[in-house]
């Protein structure tokens, strides 16, 4: 059944000169969907146009149409003689007021809700940027549909927000979801070599969008059939294989939500009552299949392990429907009282049917490699009592030649990736998340994520009060959090020889030394100190030829190698600064002509559960006095680290009875420890890049301190982009690019620290980063969002100890006004629009959230020189692309951006003919707050 | 390391004050890097120059995009690119078309045509300001001018409602734009001691005493009032009556002044007012009133109204003139 599109343009403002004689322009507007145009009047000689008398332009179009194609809104300069000039174009994706309109029939009765996108958008041109702003109204009007075999998914809504939303009750949480589209990039198209550069950029844009809005479609399809209203932590990314087209790939997990109505906005909230009541139906009538059993037990914990989480869990109804699933699985597993490893697997396996079946479709059918196969959530974040137990990280890699799709890859790389977590004695893959790196016709393709033992009967909801330590009593909360910290794996069993201690909280389990996860650390995991970022770089030099299938192979035999000295790099570094585990790790793998790039980032934390990290160790023999020398310095740098890390705790409660650690932090022998091969993090300096690496190590570096959750703001969160290209001179073998890679890697980090002081006191979320290495560059991305926190005098401070980030009276002249301000935004629903790459505004309370929005724009120019070069250029762009998300967010109805994101930055330079070209996406969740 | 790209973009925009200052005194990008270099040493922060060019970059580059709005105020309170706080925005207009008083002295009496742009070397020079800095205050005289010289009402008022200006920095403009309307001549050499400053006061008073009173829109106050000058010219009668003249001013002078002063005043009356109303008995001639500052320069009062009127001026500008 169609929906109907109604478009009013009403004026449009600051419009540039068009008419050069008469300093003027005649605009007009073409507005265009799918195979229909309409057209505005010519307004005559403004630059601040009125269509006074416009009435609503209407579309009718089929459901899916409506979410694959954009409205396409172009501003026109009319000439009477020559050929009308084209000024701009407005583009917008109907998706997101498609999920608002089927969740909210009532649209028509409120007047907040329903379906409107209205306001100033800024009119973008891919050769000039910003040319003005036009005042549109779009309505979607949708009738509703009961097809069965739809292939539109207007009522799934989407999340890029990586948890179960704020403001939001999980019903149930459903599976993994993904998908992937391929199609011909229009830049290698024939036609592109004789159409004007607009018109192919715009033609890329548009078939981009497009491609974009369908792999969403294809995915809220799919969440649909398994019973969902809503998909969260959803992902998109472009891998762009030349020739052999673009990928469009998406993954997300499908969840069953309903809106906890808030006081003081009780209609607002789009209620998803029709979408649930129809899943409700539909699980009633499935009843029976194994899919849609609810209300599991849950039984298989052992009476000795105290955790006994939250009251949900014991939830002791044994339902009649309950019966086989899962039971596929190899489980009878001999196990220590902690891992309630088979019945787990039974009771947890037997939840997830409570909608989804992802993890327990009967049938471990190999040819039916549907993603449902597939344990896994893109979530990074849950509610407490969610994870049991975190395995480790997960990852699986390979090496393609492009030739346009790869589903076949990805799934064998999911299959190895949940072998990787069953070897590990884990029933799920969390904060799960997928890339690909391209260089000519070479794809690295990466899954990754962290093998967990979850519980998915959990009360999903505790955290709704957003209260971060509020899991029922004290000791209850602190056992279950350390539990996390446990191996779900017996000693002996593990996949590989690990080295294990007592958990040094509840000392009745094992747990590792260290530990490295991709999801964010569970917010009731006790931890000492701060948490930091933290970065490791390898890289390696290519020995091939870059393309086909000598090139192929020989990254494919480098990439074992790289991912060994990645991790070595990274666990050294992590034990420089005193931590013992790293969380939100995040591994970017980019294929350059010459080399491979590895960068890892992540939040370094001190666990309380896991041992101390022992000072580092070096490897060397006796009378090497360079090595005497680097130890010293080593240790030093370790303390210092610790010190300011807080991480400096007396280690009484850590050590008391903790008695298989045999290093204590107390003890400091500066002489060589020569037989510390018992330890795997001890640096060998047996080569010259080695020595180098050590040295490297002793550098202390202003670390930002990092928030997973942020304490209450000063002032509204500041989310930035730190682009960094440089040449990346690959003069030896593997080390020295390594540490040419890392130099830039801190380079970049140290200009976000320094542009940044002027926020102090500040902290920083988790910040991003994205890695390329075009041509024999490399080019860096990091995004975050930078939280600039209440008082300095009580809050500790976010730098490192350092001169550089002392405040000066200057400064905190500036912050005097500005604490103002603060005081009189409490209370205020914010005029401006902030961005936050976090899921929800520190300090403020989400009335509405909204949908998700994700735009992608293409510029092109002529004149970079004349823009200030390249930098000019993107800066430019950058500004332009934020502003014109915030005209988006804004015309939504929302005043806030969260789980902002910025990807698919393709900067492209032909220095020759002063041309530039650049691609750039960004996108996040819509949410209207209140501080 | 040669870099290619080092760009920072934030949500809102952040403006240093430091960087702004001195983008607008004029520095290149890598004076500014030198001069805050040299500050950061002084304080002992030994922040690399590398970071603090990126930074500098950063800003000139967005100080670039931004003025082009600046240059028309009310478009960088509508403006979409830059998410700015309102007093950000204050701030930075403000200090955009912030007046050097060095630089806007030497401007003062030059023919605000853009011909007269590439002139301006002998302005930088005199003033010591920088080239650029030079120019933007060129520019923004001119474009205040251009904007307001056939607005009706007050001129102050105006444009502060155009460019959002400040009171005091309005009224500067105000002064400038009223003796660029009136042609005084400011530029020769026996006035070139006088400062901005001086003028500034000079023309408040004439502003404030000698143009149109009454408001409104077929008023403007760039505009002298035509009937007073007309009836200066009636001050003639003063110098008929000299003596009863010099009796009624001595007699209110004696216990103000000095006896030294009285009696220079004494023997010297005759001269000073048959200058004074020289002067003012020929103000409605428009070479006359351009040649004010000299007149009142090389030489040196019924109608008790117009002479009070006149004399409020004048004698605000004799001491403005001569510093007393």
């Amino acid at each position: 059944m169609p929906g109907k599109i109604k478009v009013k343009v009403l004026a449009g403002r600051n419009l540039p000169v068009m008419d050069r004689a008469s300093d003027t322009t005649d605009a007009f507007v073409e507005i265009k969907f799918g195979g229909v145009t309409h057209k505005t009047d010519v307004c005559r000689k403004s630059l601040n146009p009125h269509w006074n008398n416009t009435e609503w332009y209407r579309f009718e179009v089929d459901e899916s149409e409506l979410q694959d194609e954009p409205l396409q809104l172009r501003l026109m300069d009319h000439d009477t003689y020559s050929a009308n000039d084209a000024i701009g174009k407005v583009v917008i994706s109907l998706a997101p007021l498609l999920a608002r309109e089927a969740n909210n029939p009532k649209s028509t009765t409120a007047p907040h809700g329903g379906a409107v996108l209205s306001g100033w958008i800024p009119v973008f041109d891919t050769m000039h940027g910003i040319r003005g702003e036009l005042n549109v109204i779009v309505k979607v009007e949708l009738f509703s549909d009961f097809n069965k075999y739809k292939t539109s998914s207007c009522g799934v809504q989407f999340f890029h927000c990586p948890m179960i939303p704020p403001g939001y009750r999980a019903n149930s949480i459903h599976g993994f979801v993904e998908e992937l589209v391929v199609n011909d990039d229009p830049e290698y198209q024939w036609i592109d070599k004789i159409r004007t550069p607009r018109a192919s950029n715009e033609a890329r844009q548009v078939a981009f969008i497009k491609l974009s809005n369908q792999v969403q479609r294809l995915v809220g399809l799919k969440a649909a059939e398994l019973g969902a209203n809503a998909v969260v932590g959803y992902q998109q990314d472009f891998d762009l294989e030349g020739e052999a087209g673009v990928v469009a790939r998406a993954v997300g997990t499908a969840v069953s939500i309903t809106p906890i109505p808030t006081p003081s906005y009780p209609n607002n909230i789009p209620p998803c009552t029709q979408q649930s009541e129809r899943d409700r139906d539909r699980c009633d009538k499935d009843k029976g299949s194994p899919r849609h059993a609810r209300h599991e037990s849950y039984g298989g914990r052992d009476p000795p392990n105290p955790p006994a989480p939250a009251p949900a869990m014991q939830n002791p109804s044994l339902n009649a429907t309950s019966t086989p699933m899962g039971i596929h699985r190899r489980s009878s597993d001999s196990d220590l009282s902690v891992t309630p490893k088979g019945g787990s697997l039974n009771t947890s396996a037997g939840n997830v049917g409570s909608g989804g079946g992802a993890i327990l479709r009967p049938s471990m059918n190999s040819n039916n490699l549907d993603m449902l196969e597939y344990p896994f959530l893109t979530m990074t974040e849950f509610p407490p009592g969610f994870i049991v137990h975190i395995g480790g990280t997960v990852c699986a890699r390979s090496v393609k030649l492009a030739e346009g799709g790869g589903e076949g890859a990805w799934a064998e790389l999911r299959t190895e990736l949940r072998a990787h977590a069953r070897a590990l004695r884990c029933n799920a893959v969390i904060a799960y998340s997928d890339s690909a790196a391209i260089c000519e016709d070479v794809c690295v393709l990466s899954a990754s994520g962290t093998a967990a033992v979850i519980n998915l009967d959990c009360d999903y909801n505790v955290e709704c009060e957003q209260t971060p330590a509020q899991s029922g009593p004290k000791g209850g909360a602190e056992a279950d959090a350390c539990s996390a910290a446990h191996v779900p794996y017996a000693p002996g069993s593990g996949p590989y020889r690990a080295e294990l201690s007592l958990c040094a909280q509840c000392r009745r389990a094992r747990v590792p030394s260290v530990l490295l996860a991709t999801c964010a650390k569970p917010s009731t995991m006790p931890t000492h100190g701060k948490a930091v970022t933290l970065t490791a770089v390898a890289a390696r030099v290519r020995r091939a030829p870059p393309t086909a299938e000598p090139g192929a192979r020989d990254i494919s035999d480098q990439l074992p190698f790289l991912e060994y000295e990645l991790h070595k790099l990274l666990l050294a570094k992590l034990r420089m600064q005193g931590a013992n585990a790293l969380f939100s790790l995040c591994t970017r793998v980019a294929v350059g002509e010459r080399c491979v790039v590895a960068l890892a980032s992540g939040a370094a934390y001190r666990l309380r559960a896991l041992p101390p990290p022992a000072p580092p160790a070096l490897k060397a023999s006796e009378s090497d006095r360079d090595a005497t020398e680097i130890q010293r310095a080593l240790r030093d740098a370790f303390n210092a680290n610790k010190a300011a890390n807080g991480y400096d705790v007396a280690g009484v409660s850590d050590m008391s009875g903790g008695g298989a650690l045999a290093e204590a932090e107390g003890e400091e022998p500066p002489a060589l420890d020569l037989c510390a091969d018992k330890d795997a993090c001890v640096l060998e300096l047996d080569e010259a890049e080695d020595v180098e690496t050590a040295k490297s190590l002793c550098v202390r570096r202003g670390h930002m301190r990092v928030y997973s959750r942020p304490p209450p703001a000063r002032a509204p969160p500041l989310a930035f982009a730190q682009v960094w290209r440089a040449r990346l001179t690959l003069s030896g073998q593997g080390g020295a690019a390594s540490q040419a890679a890392e130099r830039h890697v801190a380079r970049a980090l140290d200009g976000v620290t320094y542009k940044l002081r002027r926020l102090n006191p500040c902290a920083l979320a988790i910040p991003k980063f994205q890695l390329e290495l075009p041509e024999d560059e490399i080019q860096l991305v990091v995004s975050g969002t930078a939280i600039p926190l209440p008082e300095p005098g009580a809050a500790p401070r976010d730098l490192r100890d350092d001169d550089i980030f002392a405040l000066d009276e200057e400064q905190l002249l500036r912050n005097g006004p500005a604490h103002d301000e603060d005081r009189n935004l409490v209370g205020q629903i914010p005029t401006t629009v902030s961005l936050t790459t976090l899921s929800d505004v520190s300090g403020s309370r989400a009335v509405r959230r909204i949908c998700a929005i994700r735009l992608l724009f293409v510029r092109e120019t002529t004149t970079v020189r004349e823009m200030g070069g390249l930098s000019g250029f993107l800066h430019t762009f950058t500004c332009e692309v934020l502003a014109i998300a915030r005209a988006h967010t804004a015309a939504l109805g929302g005043n806030a951006l969260t789980s902002f994101y910025l990807t698919q930055l393709m900067l492209q330079d032909n220095a020759h003919k002063n041309q530039g070209q650049c691609l750039l996406s960004v996108g996040g969740d819509v949410v209207q707050i209140t501080y | 390391m040669y870099t290619e790209v080092d760009v920072f973009v934030s949500n809102y925009t952040l403006i240093d004050p430091e960087i702004y200052q001195l983008w607008i005194e004029g520095c290149s990008s890598s004076e500014a890097v030198s001069t805050l270099h040299q500050r950061g040493a002084a304080k002992h922060l030994g922040t690399s120059v590398e970071l603090i060019a990126s930074d500098v970059l950063d800003h000139y580059r967005t100080f670039a995009l931004l003025e082009r709005l600046l240059t028309v105020p009310s478009k960088l309170t509508e403006q979409m690119i830059f998410q700015l706080d309102e007093q950000t925005k204050h701030m930075l207009i403000e200090k955009y078309y912030d007046l050097d008083d060095a630089v806007i002295r030497e401007l003062l009496g030059r023919k605000l045509s853009s011909r007269h742009r590439k002139d301006l070397d002998e302005v930088a020079e005199r003033s010591g300001a920088p080239l650029r800095c030079c120019r933007r205050q060129f520019d923004n005289v001119r474009r205040v001018f251009k904007a307001v010289e056939e607005m009706p009402g007050n001129v102050v008022a105006n444009i502060r409602s155009t460019f959002l200006l400040s009171d005091p920095l309005a009224k500067k403009y105000g002064a400038v734009v009223f003796i660029a309307c009136m042609r005084f001549e400011t530029a020769k050499r026996k006035l070139q001691y006088l400062s901005f400053n001086d003028f500034y006061h000079c023309a408040q008073a004439i502003m404030g005493s000698w143009t149109y009173c009454c408001t409104g829109p077929e008023y403007y106050d760039t505009e002298m009032d035509r009937e007073f000058l007309l009836e200066l010219r009636e001050l003639r009668i003063l110098l008929d009556k000299e003596k009863e003249h010099k009796h009624l001013i001595c007699m209110k002078l004696k216990p103000k002044l000095l006896e030294k002063s009285y009696q220079e005043l004494e023997l010297n009356f005759r001269l000073y007012t048959r200058a004074l109303v020289g002067l003012a008995c020929n103000l409605h001639r428009g070479r006359e009133l351009r040649s004010l500052f000299i007149d009142l320069l090389e030489r040196e009062a019924d109608l008790k109204n117009v002479w009070e009127r006149y004399m409020r001026v004048i004698s605000q500008c004799l001491l403005t003139m001569y510093h007393i």
